[in-house]
């Protein structure tokens, strides 16, 4: 535990008082969660004090001489959202009160992440969450009081979430939700269609509609529009393969030359032409770099004893 | 539960029953931990419901979670006499329907917090309406009042303080954390009692 109650309850103002108008940047939100998840009593301290100016926010009424917000000491429907504007429909008198209590909701902070062609980016946040983003990748984080949440949308991305966070990641894809207290996964969609989504260490709670799982180590799940098409367990090696663009490389495992080419051309903008359709057939095993198409299709060349036309934008290889 | 109604929630669900629930706790808190470490260990546990507006009874829900953490601290204890254990999980939760004086408790609070914003000192006052009410940025503020935005900053955090600690006393005590500050930011005297009660 770290610091006193006092202490922690003058921290509590410090970011309460910042967070209520709005967060101005995100490095300011980062340093909050940051010690929001120093210790459980941060987060309480800090949500009684968002909740104290909320309720003061509230008492304006009194102002017009209106009555005082009350609590409900009623049931509250289950499933049924509480309203901000249907909470406060009778109470605020003046319309524009309820303009600027609308505009000035604190709301998570979203922000998208995007890569180019050949890109790869690591974001890393003050509560241990790392993402690496692969080439073309699209994503979308969202941190707010009681949110953690990533939403993949394109490209490929492995998620490390450190254990012991005090709020749980949760991780949205392909129309599916996955809850996880601690783990690394990674999740890839490259082509429309389906995605896959493997747990390379600890384990995620996959909630798809009604139906849920609980995945482990070594699950690949392949899902499309929020049904899992099929799940199955993979080999560390076809880990390694998978995950082997975080280290810069291409590891195939008796792949065709198109499918390879293929794989180059998510990299870079120098594309690799093959002169027909055998030598497209043609397989290949090994560790290549994924920007250097050039000096694949040199090695790939003297493999097969192919020749390699070298062109202003792409790289030919074709038979003898 | 959509994240923006989560504050409101609080406010309006959990927040008025805060006085109840210290009063609960006041011979139930563990010799080791602070009434502040419950309490905030609470809201921090209802910070991570999914769906708090499903609760069918906030405030049972609020009293059983202070519960649970004293329990979860018990269990961890390296030393608790089983007598205790049993006493915690056989004490009664207070009935769900409060009550009726503390809606009127309630709203006796609401109006001293009023009170209290209207003794601030004016820049403090001011720093603290422009922001809670009208929901300026401390640079806004600075400019209208006169001050430097970090300036703005910390009278709007030691305010809020002052009021959270009058909120944890049930609202009508001095804070003793405050005493000092208070002393220096409330100003007192005739004139300024806009917000005394009207019934």
């Amino acid at each position: 535990m770290t610091g006193t109650g006092n202490e922690i309850e003058l921290m509590a103002a410090h970011w309460a008082s910042i967070a209520f108008g709005g967060w101005s940047s995100p490095d300011e939100e980062q340093n909050c969660a940051k010690w929001l998840a120093e210790d459980p009593r941060h987060l309480g301290a800090f949500a009684r004090a968002m909740a104290i100016l909320e309720t003061i926010r509230e008492a304006q009424v009194l102002e017009g001489g209106g009555e005082l917000p009350l609590p409900s000491f009623e049931d509250v429907e289950p499933g049924n959202p509480l309203s901000r504007r249907r909470l406060l429909a009778g109470l605020v008198a003046s319309i524009a009160l309820s303009a600027v209590l609308k505009e000035t909701t604190p709301v998570a902070h979203a922000m998208e992440y995007r890569t180019a062609r050949g890109q790869r980016r690591v974001i890393e946040l003050p509560d241990g969450l790392k993402l690496t983003m692969n080439t073309e990748s699209a994503l979308t984080l969202r941190l707010g009081l009681a949110t953690r949440e990533v939403t993949f949308e394109t490209g490929e991305v492995v998620i490390d979430e450190p254990a012991g966070n005090a709020l749980p990641l949760r991780i949205c894809v392909n129309g599916a939700r996955a809850t996880t207290s601690g783990g690394a996964f990674s999740i890839s969609r490259i082509h429309p269609g389906p995605t896959d989504f493997l747990v390379t260490t600890g384990e995620a709670t996959l909630q798809m509609g009604p139906d849920s799982q609980t995945l482990n180590a070594g699950s690949l799940a392949r899902l499309d529009h929020a049904k899992m098409v099929s799940l199955r367990q993979i080999s560390s090696t076809e880990q390694e393969s998978l995950l082997s663009w975080r280290d810069g490389v291409f590891r195939f495992h008796d792949i065709t030359l198109a499918e390879a080419a293929a794989e180059f051309a998510r990299y870079s903008d120098l594309a690799i032409r093959l002169g027909d359709s055998e030598v497209g057939a043609l397989r290949v095993t090994g560790v290549f770099s994924l920007g250097k198409p050039r000096a694949f299709a040199e090695a790939v060349g003297a493999a097969f004893n192919l020749r390699v036309v070298h062109e202003e934008n792409d790289v030919l290889l074709e038979k003898n | 539960m959509i994240e923006a109604d989560f504050e409101l929630w609080l406010a309006r669900e959990i927040l008025p029953h805060e006085t109840a629930l210290r009063r609960w706790l006041r011979k139930r808190v563990p010799e080791d931990l602070t009434m502040d470490d419950v309490v905030q260990e609470t809201y921090a546990r209802l910070a991570t419901i999914s769906a708090p507006s499903a609760i069918a009874n906030p405030r049972a829900y609020f009293f059983q979670t202070a519960r649970s953490v004293i329990l979860m601290h018990l269990r961890r204890s390296l030393i608790v006499s089983m007598e205790s254990l049993i006493d915690y999980r056989e004490s009664q939760i207070p009935d769900p329907i409060p009550p009726a004086d503390e809606q009127v408790i309630w709203r006796e609070q609401l109006r001293y917090f009023l009170n209290q914003i209207e003794k601030m000192p004016d820049k403090a006052r001011q720093a603290f309406e422009l922001r809670v009410w009208e929901n300026l940025s401390f640079a806004e503020i600075g400019q209208r009042i006169g001050m430097t935005e970090n300036a703005v900053q910390k009278n709007v955090a030691r305010n809020l303080r002052i009021l959270s600690c009058r909120m944890a006393e049930g609202g009508f005590v001095p804070c003793e954390a405050s005493k000092n500050e208070e002393q220096l930011n409330m100003r007192t005297g005739p004139g300024r009692d806009r917000h005394r009660k009207r019934n």
